[in-house]
């Protein structure tokens, strides 16, 4: 039924602008024969940079797009008399889910193609792909209950889109922050959850990237995180009187 | 007489105001019920508390013999059908579509949009976008919505808010056609007292967050009364003969009010003040309007 009512949205618009914008990025990033030596780390070093800019804009759109239908022609008052307030709620985050994650899969996969195209050196690590899968899923399903959240409670949605770009911000400077801050905002996750470091030598100017094990105990403080903001917005919406 | 929607001291507070108070509504079955009152009276409130979209601070409704809560609010509002203030649509989607998504939800048969569509007189514009829809368009689309699944009650709020006149007249049949053809029972509000009187059968009158009147149209017709107003050189004194001979008046903005005299007793009364001198000057029929009835239950000259 959501689904239904994204017709003529243009939702796809906005994740096809995104992947349109990766393929640039990752065309400009390998342009020499060292970095097609390290492409993998890479590529799993410079993503979660780029979603960090780019996904939590995405996120807002998308929330904004599906839920702005329903204020605009003020058709909540006549929806929680057919279905209850919670299961909109619901609906409206796995519509929403499906193109977060149509738009993480589909990153993923330009990953994939370039490393095989540009020929990478050395094995797939399929372990920790898997791993940046799932962890940018989370990141960017959670960011996107947060816009859902504001985008629901909210009638006017520049209040949605500014929490977006402020995210994108956020996001982006916490990196350079000590580590337990960026624990502290959802926004931080991707940098929390990256699988490579960078370590360069201002002597030499050599960029060296390393990998680092996976942090299960951030992805857990970030599922928790999860639930938690789930059952507060989805009791938020239920509570609101139109 | 049984009644199709009852609270018993509804009660809604907002911060520190009390926008409905104590109400007791009983809308009987298969009628049109006029709920009538001036603006921010708390008619919308009161609609939207019916239908569980604002939560009453105290008091309890009962729908189609059901005491309404949250776990059966739904399985109730399946037999109601609502248009709370204006049409909710979905500009970027067609008419149509948005039957279907509204039909889909209501678990009510695809073949009932081409229905309600005919009864709205909408076929011809269903494939167009509601967002280039007229207000009249939308207000139909809303009304076509709420008749989905042919419900036993239609709970309407201001519905003819924003049309011509042209479409006024068009709902407003459309509305009193509905308790004939399909046995509905229909909630109107408006805050036109004239338009209540020309669809309702019953009328509830809510002033300040209160129910001021609750009873058939007639009885809101038997309490308009025509009077004589009388205007003389002399009121003071026309008024002392009068009281002597069993007459009572009532002095209004220098007129004499007597109650509605035969013709007779008329002129015999306003012989009797010719022979005592008494310059009449003025002598006037007046009829107490619905507007002067509304506007004394309701203690207040607003806006109708």
């Amino acid at each position: 039924m959501e689904f239904k009512k994204t017709r003529r949205r243009n939702v796809w618009v906005v994740i096809a602008a995104m992947i349109l914008l990766q393929c640039v990025w990752i065309l400009r990033i390998f342009n020499s024969a060292d970095r097609i030596r390290d492409g993998w780390m890479i590529c799993l070093y410079q993503f979660p940079l780029l979603n960090s800019i780019i996904m939590p804009v995405v996120a807002a759109v998308i929330a904004s797009r599906l839920c702005d239908v329903e204020h605009k022609g003020q058709a909540l008052k006549l929806l929680e008399t057919v279905m209850l307030p919670g299961k909109l709620f619901d609906a409206k985050f796995l519509c929403g889910s499906c193109f977060i994650f149509a738009a993480t899969f589909l990153q993923f996969l330009i990953f994939l193609v370039t490393g095989y195209l540009l020929n990478f050196t050395g094995p797939v690590p399929a372990g920790r792909l898997f791993c940046y899968l799932l962890f940018t899923a989370t990141v960017n399903v959670t960011i996107l209950l947060f816009q859902q959240i504001l985008s629901l409670l909210f009638v006017n949605q520049m209040v949605s889109l500014s929490a977006g770009l402020i995210g994108a911000l956020v996001g982006l400077f916490i990196m350079f922050f000590p580590p337990e801050f960026e624990r502290l905002l959802l926004w931080g996750y991707y940098g929390v959850l990256m699988l490579v470091r960078m370590d360069w030598n201002s002597t030499t100017r050599v960029i060296r990237y390393y990998w680092i094990t996976a942090d299960w105990n951030g992805y857990l403080t970030l599922t928790a995180m999860f639930c938690v903001l789930y059952l507060i917005g989805r009791m938020l919406f239920i509570r609101k009187e139109i | 007489m049984s009644y199709i929607i009852t609270t018993n001291g509804l009660c809604k507070q907002s911060g520190k105001a009390m926008r409905v108070r104590d109400l007791d509504l009983k809308v009987p079955e298969g009628v049109v019920y006029g709920f009538l009152g001036p603006n921010g009276a708390g008619k919308s409130t009161t609609m939207k508390m019916l239908l569980g979209l604002v939560k009453p601070t105290a008091g309890t409704i009962s729908v189609l013999g059901k005491e309404v809560n949250s776990k059966n609010r739904l399985s109730i509002l399946k037999d109601v059908g609502s248009l709370i203030e204006s049409p909710s649509y979905y500009a970027h989607l067609t008419g149509k579509e948005n039957l279907q998504i509204i039909s889909t939800l209501k678990g009510v048969p695809a073949k009932d949009i081409d229905r309600v569509l005919q009864v709205l007189r909408l076929e011809k514009q269903k494939d167009k976008k509601v967002g280039q829809y007229s207000l009249g368009m939308k207000q139909r689309l809303g009304l076509a919505c709420a008749l989905l699944g042919r419900p036993r009650l239609l709970i309407l709020d201001e519905p003819t808010n924003g049309l011509d006149p042209a479409g006024i007249q068009e709902m407003r049949d459309l509305i009193c056609s509905l308790p004939q053809k399909y046995g509905m029972t229909i909630m109107v509000s408006s805050h036109l007292l004239s338009e209540i009187d020309q669809m309702a059968t019953y009328a509830g009158i809510i002033s300040r967050g209160e129910l001021v009147f609750q009873n058939r149209m007639s009885c809101l017709h038997e309490k308009s009364r025509s009077s004589i107003a009388v205007r003389t050189l002399q009121n003071g004194a026309a008024a002392k003969i009068l009281q002597d001979h069993g007459i009572g008046y009532e002095l209004q903005d220098q007129y004499l009010l007597l109650p509605c005299l035969n013709d007779h007793e008329l002129a015999g009364q306003m012989g009797l003040l010719y022979t005592k001198n008494i310059d009449i000057v003025r002598i006037e029929e007046r009829h107490k309007s619905l507007e002067d009835i509304f506007l004394d239950l309701t203690g207040k000259a607003v806006s109708l």
